[in-house]
């Protein structure tokens, strides 16, 4: 009986971890994301930076040049996901920033990563953040939607459905942290057949030059710049 | 004195004479790419008195702002332009009054294979553009950067050496005539000692690593440039 149930037991085990690890790919730090962090390193810190984290959707903005203000960080890497958004928090975190704007998640959604683990480091991120930078006020900018027509087929596996899912899960998350969400995703960038508005964007995932405009122009007109 | 005429003449006639000989010369600039970046410019809010990094990929891959906290800084660089892409959008630049101009450009005319002539007549007009229309304004010749044609894929970058020393020899001459500061980052920065960017500062051959903006920025600055 002891055997019988210790067999079992190590074949449950394993057929659960065999679950657990196969599908799921946490990686993040490939060698564009090892470059900009080393460069974000010598990067010299300021007094009340307002930073934007993320993505290439962040990377690729001219945050600097359209608000116009001193402090104005950029801490977009193309390619990142959520793991490699919280791995690279100490980065941000050391400045003790005055702002900091997190848009991240579409790349996890890319590779495949449940929403549930996406949603599990955005709590991380949330707590991390809570912890050892409270004075800094975190917003959690909504992922935005695609146009599914026209995505490429390297983006197959995003879709409306699951961004509205995580976005449902990132609010709940802002909302039992206090932090604001930020729902670019419905009032800036969704047109009415629930797609990315076509003319914001490139590809269905990037956003033209003046889509930064419009982006600013909503975080200004409700004072979170 | 008639010889002399007759000389005269036939140098003002020979001018478009060389010209019209010259069919490959490709003076395009104006892509898709350029267009996106001049749209952008055009929206940004407006600024006077700012430091204005001008210039090609190279200008354009460097978070500026970010290496020079506390200056009001302004990158207009645009990937894959040429002297004459940037004859083209100078007038827009130089309307913000710019209280320093830097400027690096000249690697993607050489890339095209135009003569070095014709970059040569383009750097003039850039200069003089800028003494007449905005003459307060500090301007800074950079010179164009070595390549490394070890690393370099792209074929019609290799063998550009002679050029490149070429064209920095005259922008030396043209900002001393100018009574422009001309730095010298191929020398001082980026040349490994044989002409050839260093390897360690470049990704491809041509275009920067991140840590060699640093060096770059640190330089202008040692130099009081910045």
């Amino acid at each position: 009986m002891n055997m019988k149930f210790i067999f079992t037991f190590l074949l449950a085990s394993s057929a659960l971890l065999a679950q657990e690890t196969t599908p799921l790919d946490s990686s993040y730090a490939n060698g564009y994301y090892v470059e900009r962090l080393a460069f974000f390193e010598l990067l010299p810190n300021r007094v009340n930076e307002i930073v934007f984290m993320g993505n290439s959707i962040t990377e690729v903005g001219d945050w600097q040049e359209i608000i116009l203000q001193p402090n104005v960080v950029n801490r977009g890497i193309s390619g990142d996901n959520s793991y490699g958004v919280f791995h690279r928090l100490d980065e941000v975190l050391v400045s003790n920033p005055m702002k900091l704007f997190i848009m991240i998640g579409v790349n996890d959604i890319k590779r495949g990563t449940p929403i549930s683990k996406i949603l599990m480091n955005y709590e991380r991120i949330a707590g991390k953040v809570k912890k050892e930078a409270p004075e800094t006020l975190l917003y959690f900018q909504s992922v935005l939607p695609v146009t599914e027509p026209i995505l490429a087929t390297i983006y197959n596996q995003i879709n409306n459905e699951k961004i509205r899912t995580l976005n449902e899960g990132i609010k709940a998350i802002a909302k039992k942290y206090n932090l604001v969400y930020i729902d670019l995703h419905n009032e800036v960038f969704l047109d009415s057949k629930g797609q990315l508005k076509r003319e914001l964007t490139t590809d269905g995932l990037h956003l033209k030059p003046a889509s930064y405009f419009l982006w600013i122009d909503y975080l200004q007109k409700h004072l979170y710049l | 004195m008639n010889k002399f005429l007759c000389t005269g003449l036939l140098i003002m006639v020979g001018i478009p004479m060389v010209f019209s000989q010259e069919k490959t010369i490709d003076s395009s600039y104006n892509n898709t790419y350029y267009q996106g970046r001049m749209e952008v410019f055009n929206s940004l809010p407006k600024t006077k008195d700012a430091i204005v990094f001008v210039g090609n990929s190279i200008t354009e891959r460097a978070q500026w702002n970010e290496l020079l906290p506390g200056e009001l800084i302004i990158n207009r660089g645009i990937g894959g332009d040429n002297t004459f892409g940037l004859l083209a959008r100078l007038e827009d630049i130089l309307s913000q009054r710019p209280g320093k101009l830097f400027l690096m450009i000249g690697i993607n005319d050489i890339g095209r294979g135009l003569p070095l002539e014709v970059i040569k007549q383009n750097y003039t007009r850039i200069v003089k553009q800028i003494q007449i229309q905005s003459p307060r304004t500090r301007v800074y010749i950079q010179s164009v950067l070595p390549l490394n044609d070890e690393i370099l894929s792209a074929q019609y970058l290799k063998n550009k050496k002679i050029t490149v020393l070429d064209l920095n020899r005259f922008l030396k001459t043209l900002a001393n005539q100018n009574e422009i500061i001309y730095i010298d980052l191929y020398n001082k920065v980026f040349s490994d000692g044989n002409n050839n960017l260093k390897p360690e500062l470049t990704i491809d051959g041509i275009h920067l690593k991140p840590i060699s903006y640093v060096l770059w920025t640190d330089y202008l600055k040692e130099q009081g440039y910045l």
